[in-house]
């Protein structure tokens, strides 16, 4: 099994020249199974972000350790993708090149030819194929975002990490991705499990399995878990009927506002 | 060579193009701007107002020029010796006529000189590109490169080029090759520095997509680093040629014999200050030439020059 499981976790920043240190994650103990869907939510500056930079490898924890599939997380590696929150192509490379370049370099035991069916397959897939050689600068943000998505899907990754990944988009544009996104992870690809950082309560409630709330100092790290009991596929005009919607909703409202609360 | 204090220039290319918060319309393929266009044709006086602005642009640079030569006129009407720009436009005729005539050693044409000094300067500056460039970008990419070559390069660049002339001659008992090293070690500071501080500005986020795809030496390199660094890169050639083209003049004055500093010095022995005048010219022109091929590459590599 490639469970992520998060033990321990502590990570601060600061903390020198008189400064009080920033005890940004402050134990985190967190499983999401293989297969699961879990949203992290929270107000600026709980963490939510280093914790998944943490998961990513970029960034070490202080203390505390990550395990996927019963290994130490301690560098990037082709078992976890991330999508950044500002798309983060690079300026120069065309959309094609974005993801194959990406793929390539993050999987050099996998063949060229079958890298490049994997590219063809999720450009394809997020409706890009034909766009495939312009630059990022000559497409809009949404289709910017959807290359990044194809990105990371095109490395075949255990688990997709996605930091506030629609945050940037209007609202059309948002909904389209997350519908997108949800496809491609429950029929087009081998990633099962996403862990996705977002400022947004019907986004969160609309894709995840498992909400985890995040609080600011010096409250618990993570506040509660809560579970989202809606069956599969959801229909985003019609979810919203339904009484485990609404329970959730205000659930995560209470949360949120009790945090804010208590930091100002 | 006051301009050789050019520190690097942070020439940092729109990295991020504003989040385009595009329509629907864009969004599905369909272009948003072709409707547009048909359906309100492009205001006329825009065109109009651009025509404008460049024939003012043209009537100031002539009210530029005028003011140089009024100096000029009001300089030779108090001294003798100084020729007027009537003699000088002379001169130019006469040397342009015949630019490329080759009477032995000591008697070239003007174009010919020009050439000559053009090639030292081309062979010197490709030199310093080649090691410049690699050098700048080790310097910007790693830290310890940096603490490494950064104390060396501070500790050379402000030194004149024309003092590394004596220890060519030496090492390469060459003249025309000792040339071309000053030429070499003027280019080499502007580049290296300028290529270094692109290098050293990738942005965070480019770098954690490298670091998340795990991108190995090579990629980073190629398809990261060098892409961002390419402005700084070409802004620093376009200073270091600008900078080249100022001393070969100097070192030829010294070195002799062939080139258009040569020529200017052997003008002066001669007496023909009309002659020196329509070296400065020319020199200024090829100068100015050489400077827009660099403006006009930076333009491509997406850089941007200052401009009021």
């Amino acid at each position: 099994m490639s469970d992520l499981v998060i033990k321990n976790l502590h990570k601060s920043f600061g903390g020198r020249r008189g400064v009080p240190p920033q005890h940004v994650l402050r134990d985190i103990e967190l499983t999401v199974k293989q297969g699961e869907f879990v949203s992290l939510i929270g107000h600026s500056g709980c963490g939510k972000s280093t914790l998944l930079s943490i998961v990513a490898g970029l960034q070490r924890a202080d203390a505390g350790s990550v395990m996927l599939g019963g290994a130490e997380i301690t560098a990037p590696g082709p078992d976890r993708a991330m999508v950044f929150q500002n798309y983060s192509l690079l300026p120069r490379l065309s959309l094609l090149a974005n993801v194959r370049e990406a793929a390539r370099a993050s999987r050099p035991d996998r063949s060229k030819a079958l890298l490049d069916e994997a590219v063809e397959r999720y450009l394809t897939a997020v409706g890009l194929w034909e766009q495939r050689n312009k630059l990022p600068s000559q497409v809009s943000g949404g289709m910017q975002q959807r290359t990044a998505v194809a990105r990371a899907f095109a490395v075949g990754p255990k688990v997709l990490l996605l930091d506030e990944p629609f945050g940037a988009l209007d609202a059309l544009t948002r909904a389209r991705l997350q519908e997108q996104l949800l496809e491609l992870w429950s029929t087009e690809s081998t990633t099962e499990t996403v862990l996705m950082v977002t400022h947004g309560i019907d986004e969160a409630i609309l894709l995840a399995d498992r909400i985890v709330v995040m609080g600011n100092p010096p409250g618990p790290s993570v506040v509660e878990v809560i579970d989202v009991d809606l069956p599969r596929p959801r229909d985003r005009v019609t979810v919203i009927d339904q009484p485990a919607y609404r329970g959730v909703q205000e659930r995560l409202l209470a949360l949120l506002h009790a945090d804010s609360a208590a930091a100002a | 060579m006051t301009t050789q204090s050019d520190a690097p220039v942070a020439t940092l290319p729109d990295e991020d193009p504003a989040p385009q918060t595009a329509p629907a319309a864009t969004e599905s393929g369909v272009r948003a701007g072709a409707e547009g266009e048909s359906a309100t044709p492009p205001p006329p006086r825009r065109t109009g107002g651009r025509l404008r602005g460049a024939l003012e642009a043209c009537a100031w640079s002539l009210v530029g020029l005028a003011v140089l030569v009024g100096l000029w006129l009001w300089a030779a009407d108090g001294t003798p010796e100084l020729p007027t720009p009537l003699d000088v436009l002379g001169n130019l005729g006469d040397l342009l006529s015949d630019p490329f005539y080759d009477n032995g050693p000591g008697d070239k044409g003007i174009g010919l000189q020009l050439l000559t000094s053009l090639q030292r300067v081309f062979t010197g500056f490709a030199l310093a590109a080649l090691v410049g460039i690699p050098l700048g970008l080790l310097m910007g990419g790693n830290r310890r490169a940096w603490q490494a070559a950064n104390p060396v390069v501070q500790l050379l660049r402000p030194v004149s080029p024309l003092a590394w002339f004596p220890l060519g001659l030496v090492v390469l008992k060459d003249s025309p090759q000792a040339a071309v090293f000053v030429i070499f070690v003027t280019a080499l500071w502007p580049i290296v520095l300028n290529t270094a501080a692109g290098a050293a500005s990738v942005p965070e986020d480019q770098r954690n997509v490298a670091r998340v795809f795990r991108f190995g030496k090579v990629a980073y390199v190629r398809h990261v680093m060098v892409p961002h660094s390419l402005p700084s890169i070409v802004t620093g050639l376009r200073l270091s040629m600008g900078i080249a083209w100022m001393v070969i003049v100097a070192v030829e004055m010294l070195s002799g014999s062939t080139g258009i500093g040569s020529f200017v010095w052997n003008s002066y022995n001669g007496g023909d200050l009309s002659e020196v005048i329509s070296a400065i010219v020319l020199i200024g022109g090829v100068g100015f030439a050489l400077d827009m091929f660099f403006l006009w590459l930076l333009r491509i590599v997406g850089g941007k020059a200052a401009t009021p």
